[in-house]
């Protein structure tokens, strides 16, 4: 399931990405009063053919991780590699190839596609915006998205809202794929759907990888159905990642407290499973005013005194895992 | 209708609440029964549409009218029929016997008053106060119950000092003021983050202890059913498929959607090669097959399953499954 | 093979049980509910407008002296030749009434267009490119707005010539305001929507965005608030003739019949009443079909779609 056509080459690559929100305050003179660290010096890369998942709570980063993947947000600092190309040194030309490499499948069936558009329509937008198909062959194309996606083939013909939620999430995904990119950005694809729907659409996702070996993001609260899907994956608090790790890796021998903690919340469909050992206390701080030190740290039953002064960089502790924390 | 070894604390026998809309009647809720005795938690699963909050608005009388009416059936609460209630007398009910809470913290509190009236709210109306620093000091306690820290200090605050974490305990709170028999949560760690939910379920599990309180916990997660119900109740298309105890129904899950249910949805630690799914999309309920409303979606329809609607079969000591797979099963 | 299904006789089996009643024939089904009074008061406006040269029993502009204030037919004095009387210089009040509604048609569509597509331009664009641009825009409309209407008019008209043509430019530079105001709170909202940033990651300009996107979602909107409108600048029409800054004699116009009654209120009362009538009614109208259109297009109500 997991298969693809891994290659050893990264596709995509990350380096100290950073991305602050400026917070302004002020009626006429507005002066910079602080920011919002959303995403502080992240890192990491994507081998093709492969998925990487990214997990974390809310006010983690990892929807503005996308966000900045998809260059509809500017970076404060640090650098995104694509295919070996820096997506900030880019010409024109290079910036269109992106846009046709690179696609996304957002969380809500409902706002995701333009109500008043039909779906053939919906799905010929990106060919005709990059003219990558001439206007005869288009119907064709239309229709072949359909079929791939498992969708009635004159479904060209009707509106989003005649749809469910699921069949929405399918014409989202047809879309993605319209101009054959090589890595798409998924987030929270099926959080938003039926639960009986979930698994169809995840297994839709898996087989369109292999079958055009595609490269994914998958970023999910949704710590089971990340396992499921990624090959590798990293945990973000507060705009950092904690740890990193092949996925397999990383469920069977979690090592940074907050990873542990959110394993042992997931709530198991099983009666007889065992009550979570600990329960994580304490709410999530702010992004403006991360905690100093390790963010983690006033939420963290280990905490030692070097875990409020100093902050742990991302180290390697074997087998491609990486984790932040001063605990051995 | 089955009813449990202890007398029951609320018994549904059959509701039936019905949409009526342009295109048509929606059958929200069909001939739903169900009973909870004290103290116990009953979890009520389904997907969207298929009529759990519904059923859950039809128990507080709060269907939304003139479209939405509860057209039969009976809700039997310590004894007396709650359909037969005035409105007025319902008022007597709601928030002081049988008490709700909802999905979304962030609407469920009035952004313009501050905790300490709201939550306090309760109180006056059900005149449990006496003089009004003693409904503060039940403020007070209410909110350490729900382990909201440093509470006295916070009654002053507006709703939007809080996470969605915390005003969801402030919720639980305004709750539980009163001490109901009957609580119903309707999905409501459904918006909250996974450390959150975690927390908030260990705290329903300990008022639970606390005070006694009956829960219906209405959600579609699976875990959170494991976690903390003793019943289950699986719905599909306004009816109860299939009902009974917690490990029974997880470990040997009785009608195809159940088990379908239990299949598709990805575990930890459990990796698969592909998931098992269920074919097709939840019916779109102004317009149901005939017969089971399951059919067009299960591998083991048969004809009879096109043309009627299965009846209930006892399945072990508190449950029942309608299916009529199971039903010739247990005619053999 | 459809996704999920078993196989495809289920798949079929699934369609057919499926198959939503949808109603043959949306707008016929639509147009059943709409409100009976408002929609013939504003067809009868529409016919007479069109059709005036032949519903008009007598020219509007014939002057008879001899004729003058002769009350309507069912008075002492009146004729069944002059229905509704005559005014000061012997022209029929009917007849003027008639072609009067061409005027208060022309004026209210022409300027609804001129300021709905003025508004909603400005406004998209505010709300679109934000910043600079926007606070930019909307203060020129602040400001714009701050100037009591009827002032901006005298001063506009002293500047024109008074006459339709001024009349209409008058009401789209005063009515553009509001518009923009509520398109730009309309794509405020949209331009949040997931299908926006995917139009974006699919490499959509932002002019594309702008006409293909954002303005299909406004329609509905802009139809609405349009016919909500009508009333209101048919009256404005109105005031403006009253004032002498709109149209001038020899054309007719609702308003000019008001001020030219004004002088004979005690003597000739239909002078007056029968254009403050028809005035009255057209608002009224057009309030009450603004009303159903708003709610029909509503689209939490997602029943129709125009």
């Amino acid at each position: 399931m997991l298969a693809g056509r891994e290659t050893d080459t990264n596709l995509v690559e990350v380096r100290h990405l950073t991305k602050h929100f400026p917070v302004y305050s002020g009626l006429i003179l507005r002066k910079q009063v602080g920011a919002v660290r959303a995403v502080d010096g992240i890192s990491f890369s994507i081998k093709e053919g492969t998925s990487f998942g990214l997990v974390g709570e809310s006010g983690c980063g990892k929807t503005t991780v996308a966000k900045l993947l998809l260059l509809l947000e500017k970076i404060t600092s640090g650098s995104i590699y694509f295919a070996g190309i820096d997506t900030e040194k880019m010409s024109s030309e290079q910036g269109r190839a992106y846009r046709r490499s690179v696609q996304a499948v957002f969380q809500d069936p409902f706002s995701s596609l333009n109500p008043r558009m039909r779906v053939g329509t919906i799905l010929s937008e990106p060919i005709r915006v990059h003219q990558a198909l001439p206007e005869k062959d288009i119907p064709k194309r239309v229709a072949e998205l359909l079929q791939i996606v498992g969708l009635r083939l004159d479904a060209g013909r009707l509106y989003p809202h005649e749809f469910s939620g699921g069949q929405r999430q399918r014409i989202a995904v047809a879309r993605a794929l319209a101009l054959n990119p090589r890595f798409i950005i998924l987030d929270e694809p099926v959080s938003a759907l039926d639960v009986s729907i979930r698994a169809q659409i995840l297994n839709l996702l898996m087989d369109i990888q292999e079958k055009f070996g595609l490269t994914y993001l998958i970023i999910a609260h949704d710590l089971a159905v990340v396992e499921h899907v990624s090959h590798a994956m990293a945990v973000m608090y507060l705009g950092k990642i904690v740890e990193s790790a092949p996925t397999e890796e990383l469920y069977a021998n979690p090592l940074h407290p907050y990873t542990r903690a959110l394993l042992a919340a997931v709530p198991h469909p099983d009666p007889g499973a065992a009550e979570p050992e600990f329960t994580l206390s304490g709410e999530v701080p702010s992004p403006l005013n991360p905690p100093l030190g390790c963010r983690f740290h006033p939420r963290c039953w280990q905490v030692k005194p070097i875990c409020s002064e100093e902050e742990p960089p991302l180290r390697e502790v074997g087998h491609g895992h990486q984790v932040a924390c001063h605990l051995p | 209708m089955i009813i449990g070894p202890k007398e029951p604390l609320l018994v549904v026998d059959d509701l039936k609440t019905y949409f009526f809309t342009r295109q048509g009647v929606v059958r929200a809720v069909d001939g739903v029964s169900f009973s909870l005795t004290e103290g116990e938690t009953l979890g009520l699963v389904g997907e969207s549409g298929c009529g759990k909050s519904v059923t859950a608005l039809s128990i507080l009388r709060l269907v939304p009218e003139p479209a939405g009416r509860i057209v039969g059936g009976r809700i039997l609460f310590q004894g007396e029929n709650l359909l037969e209630k005035s409105e007025s007398q319902m008022r007597q009910f709601r928030g002081s016997r049988i008490s709700m809470i909802l999905q979304d913290p962030l609407t469920s509190l009035n952004p313009v008053f501050t905790i300490g009236d709201q939550v306090g709210g309760p109180f006056k109306y059900h005149r449990r106060g006496g003089e009004t620093r003693d409904i503060t000091q039940k403020v007070v306690d209410v909110l350490k119950r729900v382990r909201i820290p440093a509470a006295a200090s916070r009654l002053k605050d507006y709703p939007h000092l809080f996470s969605g974490g915390m005003r969801q305990r402030v919720v639980g709170a305004m709750a539980i003021a009163c001490e109901p028999r009957v609580l119903i949560a309707d999905e409501p760690t459904t918006a909250l983050d996974v450390t959150i939910e975690a927390q908030f379920l260990q705290l329903l599990k300990q008022i639970q202890q606390e005070i006694g309180v009956a829960l219906i916990l209405i959600t579609h997660n699976l875990g959170i059913v494991a976690r903390i119900c003793r019943r289950v109740a699986v719905m599909y298309a306004g009816r109860i498929v299939e009902t009974g105890n917690v490990h029974r129904i997880f470990e040997n899950p009785a009608h195809p959607y159940t088990k379908g249910l239990m299949d598709s949805v990805p575990r930890l630690g459990e990796k698969k090669q592909r998931l098992v799914t269920i074919p097709g999309q939840p019916p779109d309920m102004s317009t149901l097959p005939p017969g089971c409303s399951f059919w067009p979606r299960c591998e083991y329809a048969q004809e009879i399953c096109r043309q009627e609607y299965p009846p209930e079969s006892r399945l072990g000591e508190d449950g029942y499954v309608r299916c009529w797979l199971a039903e010739k099963q247990t005619q053999i | 093979m459809e996704y999920g299904a078993r196989s495809s006789n289920s798949v079929k089996d699934t369609a057919l049980v499926f198959e939503r009643q949808r109603p043959r024939n949306r707008v016929l089904q639509m147009l059943r509910t709409a409100p009976i009074f408002p929609s013939v008061i504003l067809l009868l406006m529409i016919v007479a407008a069109i059709f005036a040269p032949f519903m008009s029993p007598h020219d509007p502009a014939a002057i008879d002296l001899e004729l003058k204030l002769m009350p309507p037919f069912w008075q002492e004095g009146g004729t069944s030749a002059y229905l509704l009387g005559t005014d000061s210089l012997g022209r029929d009040v009917l007849s003027r009434l008639i072609w009067g509604a061409r005027v208060s048609v022309i004026v209210g569509l022409l300027a609804i267009v001129f300021a709905g597509a003025l508004g909603s331009v400005l406004g998209m664009v505010a709300a679109y490119f934000g910043g600079k641009v926007d606070a930019i825009i909307m203060r020129i409309a602040d400001i714009q707005m701050s100037v009591p209407a009827l002032v901006l008019a005298l001063i506009l008209s002293a500047v024109l010539m008074p006459g339709l043509k001024t009349v209409i430019i008058v009401i789209g530079i005063v009515y553009w305001t509001w518009y923009a105001r509520i398109i730009r709170g309309e794509v405020l909202s949209i331009k949040e929507r997931d299908f926006i940033a995917l139009a974006k990651v699919a490499g959509c300009s932002r002019i594309r965005i702008l006409f293909a996107h954002i303005l299909p979602n406004i329609v509905n909107t802009l139809i609405v608030l349009s016919t909500l409108q009508l009333g209101s600048v048919i009256i404005y029409e109105a005031s403006l003739s009253f004032m002498g800054l709109g149209v001038q004699p020899p054309s007719t116009s609702w308003g000019l019949m008001l001020s030219d009654g004004r002088g004979y209120m005690t003597v000739a009362w239909w002078l007056m009443t029968f254009p403050g009538i028809a005035i009255m009614l057209v608002v009224l109208a057009s309030n009450l079909l603004g009303d159903w259109l708003r709610d029909l297009l509503d689209p939490k109500r997602r029943q129709f779609k125009l």
